[in-house]
């Protein structure tokens, strides 16, 4: 499968709302394992720092 | 992450040096093609392989105010190691006035409110008006 690639923004909205973009197409196309342990490292990373 | 701008050749060797540490990047696979981008003041994005998150984007200092960060900078004591960051009054000023979305106004805040303190307040001021003449 040909790896998905994140285009890069001409500003910082715009590379932010690529980058929602790519993480959509990302978590529509890898099991729900694998994305979701990434995104625990945020949001554990978030918690640990309260 | 702002680098000052590297020669070509350089920049491979920082590349190999973050394959070999099993990163990837995000939005192209040559370094020569990452390269095209950042010379093009485009920001790039590193992960570890097989994952999209957490990454963080690279970028070259392109005017003074990112310039100066090499020089205004403070030292983040982690578990893994230490990190340069630029100063927090820098980091205040960045989101407040520069990237100005609700998120960096929030972190602003937020690193304000935990610093209050321990903040010069004159250095913010004086930053604000830099990044107003920009």
């Amino acid at each position: 499968m040909k790896r998905q690639l994140l285009k890069p923004g001409n500003s910082n909205t715009e590379d932010r709302i690529n980058f929602i973009k790519f993480w959509v197409k990302y978590i529509k196309t890898h099991p729900d394992e694998e994305w979701g342990e990434q995104q625990n490292i945020l949001i554990d990373s978030q918690f640990s720092n309260k | 992450m702002f680098i000052k701008k590297l020669p070509i050749d350089k920049f491979f060797e920082l590349f190999k040096e973050l394959k070999e540490n099993e990163f990837w990047c995000l939005n192209v696979e040559e370094p020569d093609e990452i390269y095209n981008y950042l010379m093009e003041i485009l920001p790039v994005r590193f992960a570890r392989i097989n994952q999209a998150i957490p990454n963080f984007e690279l970028k070259w200092s392109e005017n003074r105010i990112d310039s100066e960060i090499f020089s205004d900078f403070i030292i983040a004591i982690l578990p893994e190691g230490e990190l340069k960051i630029s100063s927090l009054e820098r980091h205040i000023a960045f989101k407040r006035y520069y990237l100005k979305s609700k998120k960096d106004i929030e972190d602003a805040i937020h690193v304000e409110e935990l610093f209050n303190d321990k903040l010069d307040k004159e250095k913010i001021n004086k930053l604000k008006k830099l990044i107003e003449e920009l």
